[in-house]
Order: structure tokens, then sequence, then C-alpha cells
């Protein structure tokens, strides 16, 4: 068979579905030399023919209009709009099985919404979110913490089993549990470091001297500010617990303080994710603004990573 | 008197006669029964591929639109108003398997296909009258979504954008599912011919 074949019987079976000849000529020259096409033009016109000869073509009773009357006014017929009397079986053990099950699942999916509460702007914020909030209001550009640590921003929160793991698997859910805490010890191990460091423990923000070198000068600041679980930090922590409502909340508090497109970027992102349109169009238009010079916000430029946070 | 109405409906639009049919008017609805019912009925068979069934279903699509009218928009077609209920309750049908395929059996339904004045189509000169029997038969088992485009274009002559407009399905989509139904009874007539 020639590999053309089965794309010209197609070609066939399409021209005779709309009643036409096959219009493309490469298609037309191949049945002229494969008899296989050509049986196929043919068995596909016999068909055509005989499908129009074959089909009945039943028209409603003359009673039809009357029957209708007559079910409608029988009495306590297709009340409420159901179907008429007789004409609807009962539902079957597994008809209400299904229903039982169903009625399980959504049950189910119900009781897990009301258990994450999402954050909005006015709304009660969750633990990790009130944590960091009364630890103080970071004020360093994101993730320094984690750039100064490990090359790959990553390492900054604890990476999860759950990347690795099978989702949807036993250990997959083990995972996701063991990491969970894991990573909320990270975030109070951080606020810790951060309170030492508001205590006067660590070496005090210096600008960089002449002729010192730029990265070690950028190494202090990083050292001071990585203590602090930035908001920014916080609404990768929780994008990447999937958490769109708190991230975008934690994204706004980050773009609030320290403004870049980045943030706004980031924000816009996640509201738009979690159902909240007119707050992603707000950070949307931050960013054009930006863009145009009509506003310039943030103390340093911004730029996106591979996994689209803001670093200055 | 009656007749007079009726006249004087053909010119009034479906949602105005829908519109006076739910202020209890109901020559109005007799009306747009009357405008519908063939289509409603000729779907309804379509889908489910017997007569009987087609008959309830069409029935019942109106008279649950009757019960509806108060809640019916009318700034909306009612006409595909109307065939969305045929269609749901064709899905309610067939998934109730309450249908049994009239075309299974192979007996034509009755009035169709007679023989002309002189005795012969020029269909039975291509077809045997027993391959049409098998290509009935053929159709009957195709699947719901291949058959019922069939037999709306082939049967009763609707055009792809009709049959479009019927199933609520895009042109493209009918055409497509044209193409696939002779595909396989295509397929079917080679096995056939092979066994």
């Amino acid at each position: 068979m020639n590999p053309l074949c089965p794309w010209v019987e197609r070609l066939i079976a399409r021209s005779a579905a709309r009643d036409e000849e096959i219009r493309w000529g490469w298609a037309r020259r191949h049945m002229e030399r494969c008899p296989e096409c050509a049986r196929a033009a043919k068995d596909f016109r016999t068909i055509r023919d005989g499908l129009a000869s074959a089909l009945d073509a039943p028209e409603p009773s003359e009673a039809f209009v009357a029957n209708m009357w007559a079910a409608i006014d029988a009495p306590g017929a297709l009340a409420g709009g159901h179907a008429a009397p007789g004409r609807r079986p009962a539902m079957s053990a597994l008809g209400w099985a299904g229903a039982v099950a169903v009625a399980a699942t959504a049950g189910l999916v119900v009781v897990h919404s009301l258990r994450r509460e999402p954050i909005l702007p006015g709304a009660t914020p969750t633990r990790e979110v009130r944590i960091a909030r009364d630890a103080g209001q970071p004020d360093t550009p994101v993730n320094r913490q984690a750039a100064a640590e490990s090359p790959d921003r990553r390492g900054a929160l604890p990476r999860t089993a759950r990347d690795t793991a099978r989702p949807g698997s036993d250990g997959d859910r083990k995972a996701s549990k063991r990491d969970t805490a894991a990573e909320r010890a990270a975030i109070q191990r951080m606020l810790r470091q951060r309170q030492r460091l508001a205590s006067g423990k660590a070496a005090p923000k210096t600008e960089p001297a002449a002729g010192r070198p730029a990265a070690s000068a950028t190494s202090d600041a990083s050292d001071q500010s990585a203590a602090a679980v930035s908001w920014a930090e916080l609404g990768y922590y929780y994008e990447a617990q999937s958490d769109v409502s708190n991230a975008a909340y934690a994204y706004r508090q980050a773009w609030r303080e320290q403004g870049g497109a980045a943030a706004a970027f980031a924000a816009g992102r996640t509201s738009e994710a979690a159902g909240d349109i007119l707050s992603a169009v707000e950070c949307f238009a931050e960013i054009l603004d930006d863009a145009n010079g009509a506003r310039s916000s943030g103390d340093g430029a911004w730029i996106m990573d591979s996994r689209g946070i803001g670093v200055s | 008197m009656e007749a007079a109405m009726t006249s004087d409906c053909a010119t009034v639009t479906d949602e105005t006669l829908a519109r006076s049919a739910a202020n209890g008017d109901r020559l109005a609805y007799s009306a747009l029964v009357e405008r519908y019912r063939k289509l409603a009925f000729s779907t309804a068979y379509a889908m489910l591929g017997n007569r009987d069934d087609a008959e309830d279903v069409a029935q019942e699509a109106f008279v649950r639109a009757y019960r509806a009218l108060p809640d019916f928009d009318p700034r909306r077609p009612w006409g595909a108003w109307i065939m969305s209920i045929v269609r749901n309750l064709c899905r309610d049908a067939i998934r109730r398997r309450a249908v049994r395929l009239a075309f299974a059996t192979g007996h034509a339904e009755p009035g169709s296909h007679e023989p002309s004045a002189d005795g012969h189509t020029p269909e039975s000169t291509l077809i045997a009258a027993e391959r049409l029997t098998e290509l009935r038969r053929a159709v009957a088992d195709l699947p719901d979504h291949l058959r019922a485009p069939i037999v709306l274009h082939y049967a009763y002559g609707r055009t792809y954008r009709e049959i479009a407009s019927d199933l609520g399905l895009p042109e493209s989509t009918v055409v497509g599912r044209l193409a696939a139904a002779m595909r396989r009874l295509r397929r079917q007539f080679a096995a056939e011919a092979s066994s």
C-alpha cells in the first residue's frame, strides 16, 4: 500500500460526506494511479447513494399535538417539569450508588476547601503569615538569604520530597506532611535568625567602602537581610504549596513594601490564579505604568529568575 | 376562526408566540409546536434511531417547554431552546438505555422507499435490496454520535449547517462525523464482503 493511501482515503471520505468530488489535484492524480484508492472512491459513492435510499425519514404522527395537550392537561403530570408519568423508570441501585458516591466526594471537597482559609485583603491571615508579620515587616528584597546560602534560590526553602515523589502515591502524601512541618520549621528558624539580627547580634549594615570589592558589600547586606522572611519569600512558599490565595496576598504585600515590576507581576499572576481579577489588573497596570516611566518604585532593579521570583 | 388565527400566527415570531403562550394562549403554543414538531421529531429520531421513542421524546420536550414557558427568556431564540431540550432528553434516553434501535431489526419504517411508478428507483439499480438492508443495519450499529448526522443528512436532507444547529455542534464537526461514519461503514462492508 502506498503511504499516501490512508490520507487519500480520508480525503475521499470527507469529500463524500460533503457530497462533492475530491478537489485536491495530487489526490486525484494518486487515485488515477492507485486502484485501491479508486475502489475506495467507488465504495464511498455507493454508500452515499445507498444511504439516501436506505434510510427512512419518518414523520411525527398526526396525533402528536393532541397527545401533547393530553399530556399537559393530565392531572399531576410533569409537575415541576419532570418527565411524563410512566416514562422515566425508577432509579436503579447502581444509580443510587453513584449518587451517594458523588455526594460523598462533594462533601470531602467542601470540607477540604473549608480547612484552607484563603487570605484576602482585610481577612484574617493564616498562622505562617501572622508569624512573619508579627516579627516585623521585612525590609529587604526577596531571598537574599537563599542567594547567600545557595546559588539555587529554591534552596531558600526546604526542598520538598513532593518534588520527587510520585503524585498521588501514599509516599507522596506522607512526604507532603513531613515537608510541610519541615517548611514551617525552616520559616521559624529564619524568623529567629531575624530576631537575633534585630537584637544587635548581627553586623550592622555598611555602605561599601572605597576600594572594597562590591561583592563583599553585597554579601554583608545579604547577611543582614537574609534572616528576614520577606513577603515575597512567603509568597513563593505558598505558591509552592499551590495555595495561590495566600501567595497572592503575600506577593501583594511584597509589592506594596518594595514595589518593582517583578513583585507586581508575581502578585498579578497569583491574584489571577486565585480568581481575584481586579487585583491582578491593578498589579499588571502597575507594570505598564513602570514601563511607561509614569511611575517608578522599588529601590532596586528587579529581574525575574527562572521561577518567576523577583530578585534584585 | 382557529384557522384564521393559525394563519395569523404564521407571520409572528417564535418569541412573540412563546410570550403569548406563557400568558395562557394555547393557540399560540399550538402554532409553535406545529413549527417545530417535525424538526424536533427528526432530531430525536436521528439520535435515538426509534420512531416511538423519538415521538415520546419530542412530545415530552414540548410538554416540558410549555411548563417552563414562564422561565423562558424571550430575548433568546425559542427554536434553539426547544432543540436543546430535545437533545438533552435524547441523551437522557440513551443513558437510560431504554431505547430499542429499530434499525437493528432491519425493518424499514412503513411508507418509506416505496418503488416509484416505473417499478424501481435509480438506487435500486446500483444496490440490491439486501445491500440496502445491510446498510440500514450498519447505520444502526454506528455509535450515536456518528449515526445522528448520517440520518439527518441522508434521510431528512438537512444541510450541514442545519445539522450543526440541530445537534448543537460546529459545522466542521458535523462534516468530520459524517466522514468518520462513511469510513466506518466502508470498513464494515469490506469486512462483510471478505467474511
